[in-house]
């Protein structure tokens, strides 16, 4: 954070900060991932860690807990309980003698899981100094018992409290939802999970398949249809879905769902930034709205976005008029994903819509 | 976050901060929502919902060009419409039995095509689109109201009974 001019009070609540958020130490970075997405019966899943500290790399533990899918006869809720004779608890663990201050490591689960199966699998390291940082994810395996319902392949938090995303194999492309999947280890842990409003918060980001395959065609076809399978579009769970084609379209949106091809991860990102958070385009769309209160990033009203600017303590000169009656609030020298959402790279979303990003998230967990 | 700030005031800026940091702060104990604590290995839950569905009704309506119909309504166990963003441009709010709003969804306009991406803009409308909502206690449900706004004026209003 740059900062051009500040007050002396402005000074003492930044160190204050700065005291609060760095009180608990140099965090240990940790990122976690399991592969095959939905594994089918019984197929090995790899579980890899990647992690640095500088305070060096003890130790590295990997747990995995098996449980089996059933309703519940009492609620009526899906439900997961222990497997019995399942895997359960402790699977691996690595000790660093010389505490090296990053480590990367996979552990292959040969024997894999079983149908209807539902894993969480958690990692926790220790620093050099004993300080323990985990991170724990869940996953469906095996045959999927619920129908068309869409299958959970990497969340974290219940569904109230996570945005969820359903992805739509596009049936041009994919023989079947499963055919989508390994497409979307990198759209997830090198897309979203590599965005800066999302990677520290990617417990709160819920992601899913749908079984039966959809369609997305292309703008320029001359016809628009949208076929999202009836699983995900009457699902109470999933926010909105984005269809996966691997063929070139040009892609569009549409009452929060879009399509888009799996490699193109800034754009997936940022079409979920209107789809989530509800950001405004910053590039010449041709069609102005004021974006959502709190935190815009556009007006419709060049006055208003200067207001806007000014109330939250950034310069007036910095509205930019993007075409004839639309302003975005923040330069575009800046490299907000809304202005140019980079396809197969990943910008940041900047100032006015990180601060959008974060309003949510703040009020998803509340 | 490479973000330049330009600080002008004092108060507004304050707040934003604060905003952060409690952002910040409370990540950790946030990821854990509704979940057991996961942090401790040894204590990881052995039976576990996979989400805890509440009575919901469904409401599904039809949008045209000409305006909204209702489809169906039905009451299900599933989860409520996320109603944090409440000022998009299509918005529905429940009403109970004695007339009161008791909440507000709001969603895109199901009608309206765009491109995806930020190259070559091109806008298009749908003939026809469905949407479906979903509101707890659909026992005190009377009317659904289903408004479209441009510009954050409304340009058509209708409501429903639901049952």
């Amino acid at each position: 954070m740059k900062l051009v001019s500040c007050k002396p009070i402005q000074f003492f609540w930044l160190f204050l900060s700065a005291v609060l958020l760095c009180s608990c130490g140099a965090p240990t970075a940790l990122t976690t991932r399991y592969a095959p997405f939905h594994p089918a019966n019984n197929t090995a899943v790899n579980f890899t860690f990647n992690t640095s500290d500088n305070d060096g790399i003890a130790r590295a533990e990997l747990y995995v807990y098996e449980y089996e899918l059933y309703v519940n006869p009492n609620n009526n809720m899906r439900s997961a309980r222990q497997r019995p004779g399942g895997q359960w608890g402790f699977m691996e663990d690595w000790n660093y003698s010389t505490e090296p201050t990053s480590a990367n490591e996979t552990h292959s689960f040969s024997d894999g899981f079983p149908a209807e199966s539902f894993v969480r699998f958690l990692v926790r390291i220790t620093d050099g100094k004993g300080r323990k940082k985990s991170e724990d994810w869940y996953f469906a395996a095996g045959d999927w018992p619920y129908g068309n319902s869409p299958i959970p392949i990497l969340g974290k938090g219940a569904p109230a409290k996570t945005i969820d995303v359903a992805f739509v194999a596009d049936r041009t492309d994919y023989s079947s939802g499963r055919d989508m999947l390994p497409d979307l280890e990198g759209l997830i842990f090198d897309g979203y999970h590599i965005n800066n409003a999302i990677r520290n918060r990617r417990q709160l980001w819920s992601f899913y398949y749908s079984p039966q395959r959809g369609f997305i065609s292309d703008y320029d076809s001359g016809e628009l249809t949208l076929d999202i399978p009836s699983g995900v579009r009457n699902s109470p769970i999933i926010d909105h879905a984005a269809v996966i084609h691997t063929t070139v379209k040009r892609d569009w949106a549409s009452g929060g769902n879009f399509g888009t091809e799996p490699t193109n991860i800034g754009t997936a990102v940022h079409e979920s930034g209107h789809s989530t958070f509800d950001l405004a385009d910053e590039y010449n769309s041709g069609n102005c709205r004021t974006s959502s209160d709190p935190y815009h990033n556009v007006y419709d009203s060049e006055a208003d976005a200067e207001a806007y600017n000014t109330s939250n303590g950034w310069p007036a000169s910095d509205v930019e008029e993007i075409f004839s009656g639309c302003w975005r609030v923040e330069p575009s020298s800046l490299g907000c994903i809304m202005v140019n959402d980079g396809d197969a790279t990943m910008p940041d979303f900047e100032r006015s819509c990180f601060l959008r990003t974060i309003w949510y998230y703040i009020e998803l967990t509340n | 976050m490479k973000t330049t700030i330009k600080l002008n005031k004092t108060i507004p800026f304050l707040v934003v901060l604060l905003l952060l940091s409690i952002s910040a702060i409370a990540q950790d104990p946030k990821g854990n929502i509704n979940l057991p604590e996961t942090n401790d290995p040894e204590k990881m839950p052995r039976d576990i919902s996979l989400y805890q569905p509440v009575p919901v009704i469904r409401i599904t309506f039809k949008a045209t060009k000409e305006g909204y119909q209702l489809v169906s309504s039905e009451k299900i166990m599933g989860a409520p419409t996320a109603a944090i963003v409440k000022d998009r441009p299509l918005r529905i709010t429940a009403f109970d039995n004695q007339n009161k709003p008791i909440r507000i969804v709001s969603k895109a306009n199901p009608l309206e095509v765009r491109t995806t991406g930020t190259d070559k803009a091109g806008f298009a409308s749908l003939e026809e689109a469905t949407i479906t909502v979903f509101f707890e206690k659909p026992e005190q449900m009377g009317l659904v109201k289903i408004q479209l706004f441009e510009n954050n004026e409304p340009v058509y209003e209708e409501t429903f009974e639901v049952e």
